[in-house]
């Protein structure tokens, strides 16, 4: 632990995280993006608009995900201000936070989209032509940077 | 003076309702506050730094006993704490009525120790079966894992839902914890209601272990007996029932310093202090062991003035120490002979696990497995901070000796690459703190794939669903003759068998299972 995560992590269980945030030291938790296993921090990217209808042209799926939901779930996020960007912002965890909370209690675990295969089904089904693998790994690989973060956060 | 006794019985409540409120949090707060600051109460609990063998701990205690008394079991042990709360139900308000009244007893000294050996055994042994019951931190864990943890969440949802915040998940505890630990806090309780600390003074290890200790405390509960006028207040009051006001003796291997009785005394005749005023009585200052020899005179004595009956003393003490000698000296035989069989038997019974083809996967920060299963008291503490909820209390899959340990549930979720969690909280030494870097390194168990299930072997689906889900990069997606479609192929040095790959798998059954390892 360096010091500045040492301050943060001293100033989160003392005054609140946001106590050393003045004295140019970021809040704790993203002094932890630090410690997340590479494949985890790495495969994060911010998600861009995706624009679905939820036409559920690509449903069903035959691994039991809810495209459209999930679809929808992340632009709701967005339209509502919790969509997380990058991870340098510093509204990344209190947003994140949110993101997860929610996104797990609206779609139950075996319809969310980490059990994407990558099979490429729903590829021709979708008017829009969106690229719902990658869509799915999108959001696969935020909700695991959120999981292994606060995991870290003690 | 008046004011000062008050105040030690007031700050013993203080500490107490703080300790125990902390312990509740510990288990049952769903957020990260509340463990962060009380797991260390978890940590300085007497049994679980005995099965850790952290001596610091243990020789710290046994000097703040010898110091003070069993201030340990009147504010750190949270079933100790419990107890209070049982047995203060019946007793509230200034006026007790004489039904709820305690009385002098004389301790149940054999089967103290027979219990202590028991357990001690078991410890060396590695019974956890024994072990997990007798302590007294794990029988409340359990309690607050199985019961009030799920208690306060539910209150917390309904919270949520009027303020339209996320729901908590609220992990439903297995049926089998849920019993046993309503049955084991419904016994304590019941005997804590009816007989004050009972328990503690009969059948707690630790309380026998530190009673070793606290006879011979240096600060304790003294009668000044030019001061007392023999009006009983304080032995009514006593729950540990160890106030012989015949001899004018307070039990200090049974006190557990409550401080009740110095504020009860009308006459300012028991203080807490490190003079002995009762020296006056020299006889009954050499007794150590008041339970063989001329302790039966002592009872004989009590009976007599006790009831008013005028038995014969002399014929009393005369026949009784032979005949307690005999059966005592009986009983400890039978139970001396009878350990090793059982021991052996309790072993034999844990490895009869049924026929499983896998082992079952254990929590990360496990040194050895026999190490793990052998110190583990399945307090719950591990369980009920795991935050993917894929540690449960298992049933059989340890051995039904060894029920209510650990487990992870890979089909219920995984276990995330940089989470230490578990392994930071336990206090037993079961498990061993890790650093992040330590537990990307800390193998659990082996991913081992079975080909026949696989889509990409059958359907020749391009899944790999598997080896993008490794946090590990241990899984690659290989062609393979005969196949499909590329096969996943585990690289045994990279896996931790973290589970991820087996809760992503698509197949049913899974085609990706992780095993433990011995």
């Amino acid at each position: 632990m360096n010091r500045r995560q040492w301050l943060g992590r001293v100033g989160g269980i003392a005054f609140g995280s946001m106590a050393f945030t003045s004295c140019g030291v970021r809040p704790e938790a993203l002094a932890e993006v630090d410690n997340v296993s590479p494949r985890v921090a790495d495969a994060y990217e911010p998600i861009s608009q995706i624009d679905c209808v939820a036409c559920d042209n690509c449903m069903p799926c035959p691994y039991g995900i809810n495209i459209p939901d999930n679809l929808i779930f992340v632009d709701q996020a967005r339209y509502r201000g919790y969509l997380p960007g990058e991870i340098d912002d510093p509204d990344f965890k209190s947003k994140a936070d949110i993101f997860f909370d929610r996104f797990c209690n609206s779609i139950p675990d075996s319809q969310q989209a980490q059990h994407c295969i990558n099979c490429g089904v729903c590829l021709p089904m979708c008017p829009d032509h969106i690229d719902i693998p990658r869509r799915m790994a999108q959001i696969t690989a935020l909700t695991d940077l959120i999981r292994n973060l606060r995991c870290l956060e003690k | 003076m008046k004011k000062s006794v008050n105040s030690l019985r007031l700050g013993r409540t203080l500490v107490a309702i703080v300790v125990f409120s902390l312990f509740i949090g510990l288990f049952a707060d769903y957020g990260q506050t509340v463990p962060t600051v009380a797991s260390w109460l978890a940590k300085v609990q007497i049994f679980p730094a005995a099965m850790a063998f952290s001596l610091a701990t243990f020789v710290i205690w046994l000097i703040v006993t010898l110091l003070f008394g069993r201030i340990y079991c009147s504010t750190f042990c949270p079933l100790g704490i419990y107890q209070d709360l049982c047995s203060r139900l019946p007793r509230m308000g200034r006026r007790v009525k004489p039904r709820w009244h305690y009385h002098y007893s004389l301790p149940h000294t054999s089967l103290r120790h027979i219990t202590l050996f028991i357990v001690v055994l078991s410890i060396f042994l590695g019974i956890s079966a024994v072990t997990s019951f007798f302590d007294p931190y794990s029988v409340f864990g359990r309690f607050g894992l199985n019961v009030v943890r799920p208690l306060w969440g539910e209150i917390l949802n309904v919270w949520y839902e009027i303020e339209k915040q996320p729901q908590l998940r609220v992990a439903v505890a297995s049926g089998l914890g849920i019993s046993i630990a309503v049955v084991t806090m419904l016994i304590v309780g019941f005997i804590a209601f009816l007989h004050g600390r009972t328990v503690c003074n009969s059948v707690c290890p630790v309380g026998t272990t530190l009673s070793f200790v606290s006879r011979y405390s240096i600060f304790h509960i003294d009668i000044n007996t030019d001061k007392c006028i023999q009006c009983r207040k304080c032995e009514h009051r006593c729950k540990s029932s160890c106030i012989d006001l015949v001899s004018h003796v307070v039990d200090t291997s049974r006190c557990v310093v409550c401080f009740d009785c110095l504020s009860d005394c009308p006459n300012d005749a028991i203080s807490y202090t490190f003079n002995r005023h009762q020296l006056s009585i020299p006889l009954m200052q050499k007794v150590r062991n008041p339970i063989a020899g001329s302790a039966a005179g002592m009872q004989g004595g009590h009976l007599e003035t006790a009831s008013g009956h005028k038995s014969d003393k002399s014929e009393v003490s005369a026949a009784a120490p032979k005949l307690l000698d005999r059966r005592r000296f009986l009983t400890v035989g039978a139970v001396v002979a009878a350990a090793p069989m059982v021991a052996k038997a309790a072993d034999a019974l844990a490895s009869v696990s049924p026929r499983r083809r896998s082992l079952a996967v254990p929590p990360p920060g496990v040194r050895s497995r026999r190490e793990f299963l052998d110190r583990c008291t399945s307090c719950g503490l591990c369980i009920s901070h795991c935050p993917q909820g894929v540690l449960k209390a298992s049933l059989e899959e340890y051995g039904l000796l060894r029920a209510l340990h650990p487990v992870k549930d890979y089909d219920l979720s995984w276990c995330v690459y940089d989470c230490t969690r578990c392994a930071d909280l336990c206090p037993t030494g079961a498990l061993h703190p890790l650093t992040i870097s330590e537990k990307r390194r800390n193998r659990v168990g082996l991913a081992d794939v079975d080909r026949s299930l696989c889509i990409s072997y059958n359907d020749g689906v391009n899944c790999g669903a598997c080896s993008r889900r490794c946090p590990a990069d241990a899984i690659s997606m290989t062609p393979a003759s005969g196949s499909n479609g590329p096969l996943p192929v585990v690289d045994a040095s990279r896996c931790i068998g973290c589970g991820a790959c087996q809760y992503v798998c698509p197949s049913r059954p899974k085609a990706i299972v992780v095993n433990g390892i011995s």
